[in-house]
Formats: C-alpha cells, structure tokens, sequence
C-alpha cells in the first residue's frame, strides 16, 4: 500500500521532495554523490494554457524576485519528443531545489498540474566503484521525481539509449538509506533518453 | 596475466595513435617516398591487430576472474547456493527495470522488439563481465559438486 496513495487526497509535492535535501547533505557528506547545478522540470505544452505559453517570459519574475527569490537561472527547452523543460542552474543546492518546487508548484496553481510529466536533478558520482558494474566514479546520475506517482528513483544512462541497472540499484540502496522516497515498483522507473543539460 | 595483457596493450594503443599522427601530418600531405613506407604501414597494421586481440583477450580475462571470484567466495562461505540466489534476485529486479521512455508512457510502445533484436554475440565477446545467469549457472553446478562431494 503506497504512502502516497492518490486516494488519500494529495499530498503535497514538497513534501516527498524536500527528503533529497537531507539524502544529498548526507551522501555528499559520505562522498558518494556531489549534486551538479543542473536541474529541469518536464512537462507538456499546452498552446491552450495562458500560464505554460507564456512559460520563459514569466520565469524571472516566478524565480528570480519578491520574497524566497533565489539566483536560479532558468530557461525553457523543447526536446524531441514534443515535451518541454524549464531547465534550471543554480550551485547552491537548496535553491536549486526550491526553484524546481516553485516551477511545479506554479504550473499546478495556472491548471497544468496534469501537464508536469517529472522533476530531474542530476548527480556526479563522486564515491569509489567496487565493481565494475557499479556507478563509475565521475560519471553521470539523475534522481528522477515523477508528479504523477509522487516517488522519486534513480536513472543513470550509459551510451546509446542503454541504463545502468545495477548501477541504479546501487544509488536507489543510498537513497532509501537517505531516508528518500523510493519507487518500488521497479517498472514505473522509466527513462528519459536525451536530457537537455 | 591481466597486467602482461595490458602491458601489450597501452603499448599497442600508444604507437597506434603515433602511427595516425605521422600519417596524417606525414603521409596524407604528400608524404615522403622512401623505401621505409611499406614496413611502416606493416607495422602500423601488426599494432592494430594487437590492440584489438589484446584487449579481446583481456576482457575475456576479466570475466574469468569474475567466475573465479565467484568460486573462491564460494569455496571460502561453504555455500555457492547463497551467492547464485542473491545473485538471482538482483537480476530479476534488475530485470524489471524498464528501457521504455517516460514521455511515451500513453503512448503504445512499438519498439519493444528492439532489446530482442540485439546482437548479443558480440556484446558478449567485448563485455568485461560475464552474465548473470551464466555466473548462476556455475555456481549451481559448483553447488552440486559440493554437495555430492560431501557424501
């Protein structure tokens, strides 16, 4: 019985999310992960929905000011398959984190709460590997947050639209420890090939 | 062996990337014609051909020493079955982990003959590690020799 069970109403996103806050201040701690700056919300457009067309020219204004204003910089970008990204940098963890919550926050208060598809952060491994399967020191890893299931898990792409599974278990074991929230259904941790940072 | 493998190797890879500069600074800019030239590209040719055996070889040492990892941890618990299952419950969930793109999640998935269609043969020739299943397998054979060695 999941948690966060859609029929025991909703539960707000910062709840599930702010939990990579502590997992990141321990696992950087223990030198298994260094988050970099980079960040991005996923989404689908709507050319019907005032709030997500006018997206990049209100993001200044959403991030940048008024109070809890952080220095995130922040862009739209489309990819490939017809999806959209508020792709967002900011080297001070905890804003980048914030930011990425005020994006999804603000899409779902302009009705496009159903347009957010997942929220990305991207990791370096910064531990050693014991194996050779495992999560190679230096390369690349995402903690991906899916809005419609409210979970978080690890995605780490090796090469041509391939994943590093074992690898991924590995991080999804840190993670847990970090006292993240997890998906446990293994299906649900779908990839997204082609990440714009 | 894993360090003479890989002696002959970086060696190989060193004097092939000195190859491909000189005949690409020498050779393609209208190069000299001395009587040289052909031993030169014979060489060139024998470096290649030992880089490319060498490193076959030495990935195939690595999934040997994998097994043989296997068998020493194996030998040292007393109990090859413990390592095969825990091994089998990392493959299954691994196998559970999806290659399916998020954003095509409503989308009907025409693609997933793809994993199917992989040309594996190869893969296994150049991978570092041997599968999975083929590390359980060993271990369930050592499992029986074990046991039927104990009567």
């Amino acid at each position: 019985m999941p948690v966060f069970s859609r029929n025991q109403g909703p539960v707000d996103d910062w709840t599930v999310i702010q939990t990579i806050l502590h997992a990141e201040s321990q696992l950087h701690g223990q030198s298994e992960i260094t988050p970099s700056r980079r960040a991005g919300v996923l989404y689908r457009p709507d050319d019907g929905n005032q709030f997500l067309s006018t997206l990049e020219r209100q993001l200044i204004h959403i991030l940048n000011e008024g109070e809890g204003a952080t220095k995130t910089g922040s862009r739209v970008e489309n990819d490939e398959h017809g999806t959209s990204w508020v792709v967002m940098d900011d080297g001070n963890f905890e804003d980048l984190v914030s930011s990425v919550y005020t994006i999804g926050n603000a899409m779902q208060y302009n009705e496009a709460g159903q347009n957010r598809i997942a929220a990305v952060f991207e990791f370096y491994r910064s531990g050693y590997a014991a194996g050779e399967n495992d999560w190679a020191p230096g390369s690349v890893g995402y903690w991906v947050y899916r809005y419609d299931r409210q979970r978080f898990y690890p995605f780490v792409p090796e090469g041509d639209e391939e994943r590093n599974r074992a690898g991924e278990m590995q991080i999804s074991q840190m993670m847990r420890s970090a006292n993240v929230s997890v998906e446990k259904e293994m299906e649900e941790w779908r990839p997204i090939w082609g990440i714009p940072f | 062996m894993m360090a003479i493998a890989s002696f002959f190797v970086t060696v190989a890879s060193f004097l092939m990337q000195m190859f491909m500069w000189r005949m690409m600074f020498g050779g393609m800019f209208g190069g000299r014609r001395d009587s040289q030239g052909g031993a030169i590209i014979g060489i060139f040719l024998a470096t290649i051909l030992v880089y490319f055996i060498g490193s076959i070889l030495m990935k195939s040492l690595s999934r040997y020493r994998e097994y043989g990892a296997d068998h020493g941890g194996s030998e040292l618990t007393g109990d090859p079955g413990a390592l095969a299952s825990a091994l089998e419950k990392i493959s299954r969930s691994m196998a559970r982990i999806p290659s399916e793109d998020l954003r095509t999640l409503s989308t009907a998935n025409a693609f997933m003959i793809i994993p199917a269609l992989r040309g594996d043969s190869l893969g296994k020739l150049l991978s570092t590690h041997p599968p999975l299943e083929e590390r359980v397998a060993r271990l369930r054979a050592l499992e029986r020799e074990m046991t039927t060695g104990l009567r």
